[in-house]
């Protein structure tokens, strides 16, 4: 099957699940009590101001219709005003999106880039020394609450040594990338263990499966066998964690979010709900959507270029 | 001494043979090291009430704030509760929590992401663009729904996580099954003429089981997490029930006058991360020597 | 989210503020510079009708004048208009409109443009938030260039009060006719000491000087960042860091750190905000005065304050917040178990009851608190179940009349304007619209008190009927008075004249940096 193919089916796929899931959160947060009206007015609201500014925010539509008019603006990528910040939505996800996806994307590097390697040694000197400290360590990381950790970094690297700003986000794309370095450690702080416990168990178990033995047997150097055999046969396990957490951290970062004042997605998303902004739980719902059916298919695809058995 | 395979030296056959005693070794170890740990923890928090330590909900405002001492150990909270008596009452909440919600949620996971991955085909399709939209539906707004089906407590906690973490483990078996789906084992076995599911769950169960076990280890520290952020929106324990997230979360403003609130019980959580991670490892290696 | 209601500021506490000299007392102030400020909340919009949040609200007034401005005086003091006259029947006020003063972008600011937002003001249609600030206008109209008539339906004691709000902003007619409500909600032009350079929203706000400000040398600051740092911790690092020169709502388990800094202060101001809890009358035993007042004795405030607040408050000896008619001499409940038990005993509930209170989710102050009431009310034999409640339901929850208690957060409760009659209206008169505050607080003479101060324009009278009210609220009203909350902001060094109103926002047209 070629790649264009495949692709195209699972585009052809995504449509329905993308549907499905913004009818499911628009109806089903319907289903919560709450009223955005009575949110906005708080405590001073009669009944009436309530039923005004219901009117005028066009709540007392059914909600069929409202669904149509956000499906129907949502194709020209148009989805409406938020009903809190009066203003499109459009700009303000696309900004945060931006934001998000560099946050992650960094995080991802850093990930890697230590996993790999630490789960490279870790596998080969598998129960020596260098394994126990790796996993020791990457263990302590995981699970220290992610606030803690965040405010540690700040208090060193920019209270103590002025290496980063303590929160907020740069302008000039040099100072962008420092202040989202710390935010992107915290978060690779989470997601290197798992990555790296995932690769190193899968590592191993490729270690010991009968090809490798068979390319040692056959005298082939030891780097070579463990990058061209048996790395990729390793990655799989470890990619589709990969895949579920970008999609999960696009969503989920808000802690860090908080503690390095970014405005991502994650903490737009929970102010939209307290707030019961349905125009706004809606639209991000479809973009969390779409960022997880991308990279899962990227995934799948990772699948089958690593490995051509999968192929079929 | 078994004789060795045909074409491999004699010395590489023996530092195979040695490296496999050591790994033997370390899997049993580190299992047992493992649940000694967790052991300790889970035997404290079971026998929790018959230790004589003061009570975990009991507020007393003139012993507020004190650092550890021999009288708190783990020094008191801002409304002057021991933390130790609560990290110790809050294990009975929060191991049965973390186990129950990831070992229900690997087992569903792991059935349905190895059909989804034997079978292929529409059903592969079916099954996977039903995981999408579980892992890319909002699990706030998920959570928001149960608590206001179910109501607060602990119960909607259970559902809520459940029903998204099944769909973790189903990718991820999935992605596994591909991976061995057209090993030779799996092929000789239905040569063999063995049944659809005497394939998947006897065949190709431990090889799946492996990769499940290790992210399930990592999992059950981010469900006791989670139980925490859950309590954010209304589901989770009820105060004034000592909960090791909450604790935590409460401990946040109290960061740089009262390190003690947040710290120690973020240690415990280490400590029983450390146990189930080697608990993990070691069943994994155990399984590999009977996957082999 | 937090909920504003109206009123003036506390008699005793303004005369505090009159007195104290303002901090930047070492020599004149001096031109220029940026000052960085890190908020806890950030502006959703800038309009001034529609606002309902402090994000937006401390913004707007930077940006907007009004006929009477709220300074830190128990009255509204004159801004765009320079004086006033009231006829007889305390019905029709005539305001004499300052001259030559221009909005931010050089247009000058006429008759037509107060007329246009004052009518804006006046239609419930249009201000649905605070709908019942304006109700009692009848019309407006131009009796000369730079004279301005408001009749009203019948008079109103605090009038002027809500005219000092930001909800009656001046803004420029002909310009906010041609952007309309959405674009100038974005960009709005008005002819406050400040106006808009850049909003990024989740991140910062951008203030200028505006060049046509009239009060003479103000403002003295060049430019004004303000950020967005949600988290307290990180806020607090910004101050520390010199990275901002204010950062507001310092945590109570902060204070002491951070005064502790070489370079920064932490003033700790009153505002009109407090914090209470709420029973809902309709339901048994709390139709009981005996059981609020047992529950009362049983609330160890003092204690509390101390570990919960490290002191940045004070006791309430009132239902609603400390503004203008606040009577100091009425008695808070004391702690007094004693007391406690023997009030319930002759309540309808001898044995004690079992309740489950309404708190935010999420809130962890509110959480502690209500664990402490929890575990005190025990000692009576009250049980109480604590439901953390998410904000977007908790209204809706409390105004359906079927919950037994509630309680908000402490900062979410406070006066939008100097005077106490919207408070009063909102919590004591049952058909103010909202039943007191949903509690259903049904007492004849309550509503007859409030009527009676609305309706004058005699302080005296006026004065009279709030006290008596106060005394009545405390004995009979189903709830249980905590705290009147403080104001906390971390203020480095360098920043001089800087103050918070007690309608909680800032004077920032009289701040200047230090060299």
């Amino acid at each position: 099957m070629s790649l264009i193919a495949f692709a195209g089916r699972r585009l052809a796929q995504a449509i329905p699940v993308l549907l499905i899931i913004t009818v499911a959160a628009f109806s089903v947060i319907h289903l919560v009590p709450g009223d955005p009206a009575r949110v906005m007015l708080g405590s001073r609201a009669t009944d009436e101001a309530v039923q005004v500014l219901r009117e005028q925010l066009g709540l007392d539509k059914p909600l069929v219709t409202q669904y149509l008019d956000f499906l129907k603006a949502a194709m020209r990528l148009d989805f409406g005003d938020s009903l809190f910040q009066r203003t499109a939505i459009g700009p303000i996800v696309a900004a945060r999106a931006v934001h998000s996806l560099a946050l992650v994307a960094y995080a991802v590097l850093i990930s890697l880039v230590i996993a790999v390697p630490l789960a490279l040694l870790s596998a080969i000197r598998r129960n020596l020394l260098a394994d126990h400290v790796v996993r020791a360590l990457t263990t302590l990381a995981f699970c220290m609450p992610s606030f803690w950790t965040a405010l540690l970094l700040v208090l060193l690297f920019s209270i103590r040594l002025k290496f980063f700003p303590t929160s907020g986000l740069g302008d000039s794309p040099l100072a962008y990338l420092a202040s989202l370095t710390l935010p992107a450690v915290s978060i690779g702080l989470y997601l290197t263990p798992i990555l790296l416990r995932s690769l190193r168990a899968s590592l191993i178990q490729t270690l010991g499966a009968e090809f490798v033995e068979a390319a040692r047997a056959r005298g082939f150097g030891e780097a070579r066998i463990l990058f061209k055999h048996v790395l990729r046969n390793s990655l799989i396990a470890m990619l589709t964690i990969l895949g579920i957490n970008v999609g999960f951290l696009i969503s989920g970062a808000v802690i860090v979010e908080n503690v390095f004042s970014i405005p991502g997605l994650g903490s737009l998303m929970v102010a939209a709900i307290v707030q019961r902004d349905y125009p706004v739980i809606v639209a991000l719902t479809l973009v969390f959507g779409v960022v997880v059916v991308a990279a899962n298919f990227l995934v799948d695809l990772s699948y089958a270029l690593l490995d051509p058995r999968i192929r079929q | 001494m078994r004789p060795f395979p045909p074409g491999i030296e004699e010395d590489a056959w023996l530092r195979l043979t040695k490296r496999a005693r050591l790994d033997r070794r370390w899997a049993t170890i580190s299992l047992y090291a493992g649940i000694a740990i967790v052991a300790f923890i889970a035997g404290l928090s079971a026998a929790a009430p018959f230790l004589g330590l003061k009570d975990p909900t009991a507020t007393d405002l003139m012993n507020a704030l004190q650092p550890p001492s021999l009288a708190f150990p783990f020094g008191t909270d801002d409304l002057g509760r021991d933390i130790f008596a609560r990290v110790v009452y809050a294990g009975r909440v929060d191991l049965v929590f973390g186990i129950v919600v990831t070992y229900v949620s690997l087992v569903i996971g792991l059935s349905i992401g190895a059909i989804s991955g034997y079978f292929g085909g529409l059903i592969d399709t079916v099954i996977m663009r039903i995981v999408d939209l579980v892992i890319s539906f909002p699990f706030i707004i998920l959570i928001l729904t149960i608590a206001a089906i179910v109501g607060p407590g602990l119960t909607g906690a259970y559902i809520g996580v459940i029903a998204v973490s099944w769909a973790l483990y189903a990718r991820l078996t999935r992605g596994e099954m591909l991976a061995i789906r057209r090993r030779e084992f799996i092929l000789n076995a239905e040569t063999l003429g063995y049944s659809a599911p005497r394939v998947v769950f006897v065949h190709a169960l431990p090889n799946l089981l492996r990769a499940n076990l290790v992210f399930s280890m990592s999992d059950i520290v981010l469900n006791i997490l989670t139980l925490a952020a859950l309590s954010y929106l209304g589901l989770g324990v009820a105060p004034p029930t000592p909960e090791w997230g909450e604790m935590i979360a409460q401990g946040q403003k109290n960061l740089f006058n009262a390190w003690w609130i947040s710290t120690l019980p973020g240690l415990v959580i280490v400590l029983a991360g450390i146990g189930f991670s080697l608990i993990g490892d070691g069943l994994a290696d155990r399984l590999d020597e009977s996957g082999r | 989210m937090t909920a504003r209601l109206g009123g003036l500021l506390a008699l005793a506490a303004s005369a505090l503020f009159v007195a104290a000299p303002a901090q930047g007392e070492e020599g004149a102030p001096r031109k220029g510079g940026t000052l960085t400020m890190a908020r806890d909340s950030e502006p959703l919009t800038l309009n001034p009708i529609g606002a309902g949040d402090n994000g937006s609200i401390f913004m707007i007034v930077q940006v907007f004048d009004t006929l009477v401005e709220t300074a830190d005086a128990p009255l509204p003091q004159s801004a765009l208009a320079t004086g006033w006259t009231v006829s007889d029947d305390a019905k029709t006020w005539t305001f004499a409109l300052r001259e030559g003063v221009k909005f931010s972008n050089g247009d000058p600011l006429t008759c037509d443009d107060v007329k246009f937002s004052i009518d804006r003001f006046a239609d419930p249609k249009v201000n649905t938030s605070y709908g019942g600030f304006g109700a009692a206008i009848a019309q407006t109209e131009c009796a000369g260039p730079s004279s301005f008539v408001v009749k009203l339906k019948a008079p109103q004691g605090a009038f002027l009060d809500y005219l000092s709000t930001f909800i009656p902003s001046i803004v420029p007619k002909a310009l906010y006719e041609k952007m309309g409500d959405k674009a100038f909600s974005e960009k709005p032009v008005g002819s406050g000491p400040f106006m808009v350079k850049e909003w990024v929203r989740g991140q910062r706000l951008v203030l200028e000087r505006n060049p046509y400000y009239w009060k003479n040398g103000q403002p003295y600051l060049d430019q004004i960042v303000v950020n967005y740092v949600p988290d307290e911790n990180t806020r607090m690092l910004k101050v520390e860091s010199d990275e901002a020169q204010i950062a507001t709502e310092v945590p109570y388990a902060q204070i002491e750190r951070v005064a502790a800094l070489d370079h920064v202060d932490v003033q700790i101001e009153n505002v009109m905000a407090w914090d209470a809890v709420w029973f809902n009358s309709r339901k048994a035993p709390f139709n009981d005065p005996q059981v609020i007042r047992a529950l009362n004795y049983a609330t160890p405030k003092e204690a509390m304050l101390k570990t919960l607040m490290h002191g940045a408050g004070d006791i309430a000896n009132h239902v609603i917040a400390r503004v203008k008619y606040w009577d100091p001499a009425v008695e808070a409940y004391p702690y007094d178990l004693a007391k406690a038990k023997e009030a319930l005993a002759k309540s309808s509930a001898p044995q004690g009851f079992a309740l489950s209170c309404l708190i935010v989710a999420g809130d962890q102050f509110e959480l502690q608190q209500a664990q402490i009431l929890q575990s005190e009310w025990a000692k009576i034999g009250v049980t109480m179940e604590i439901q953390a409640v998410d904000t977007g339901t908790i209204w809706t929850r409390w105004g359906s009349g079927d919950e037994n208690c509630f309680t908000f957060t402490g900062a979410g409760l406070s006066s939008d304007a100097l005077s106490d009659d919207n408070l009063a209206v909102v919590f004591f008169d049952f058909t103010g619209g909202i039943e007191s505050f949903w509690t259903g607080w049904n007492n004849k003479d309550a509503i007859a008190l409030v009527k009676e101060a609305d309706g004058t324009i005699d302080e005296e009278k006026r004065k009279a009927a709030f006290h008596k009210l106060q005394r009545l609220a405390m004995a009979e009203y189903p709830a249980v008075p905590l705290f009147f909350i403080k104001a906390r902001t971390a203020v480095s060094d360098k920043v001089k004249g800087f103050k918070t109103l007690p309608v909680k926002w800032w004077n920032l047209e009289d701040v200047w940096l230090a060299p």
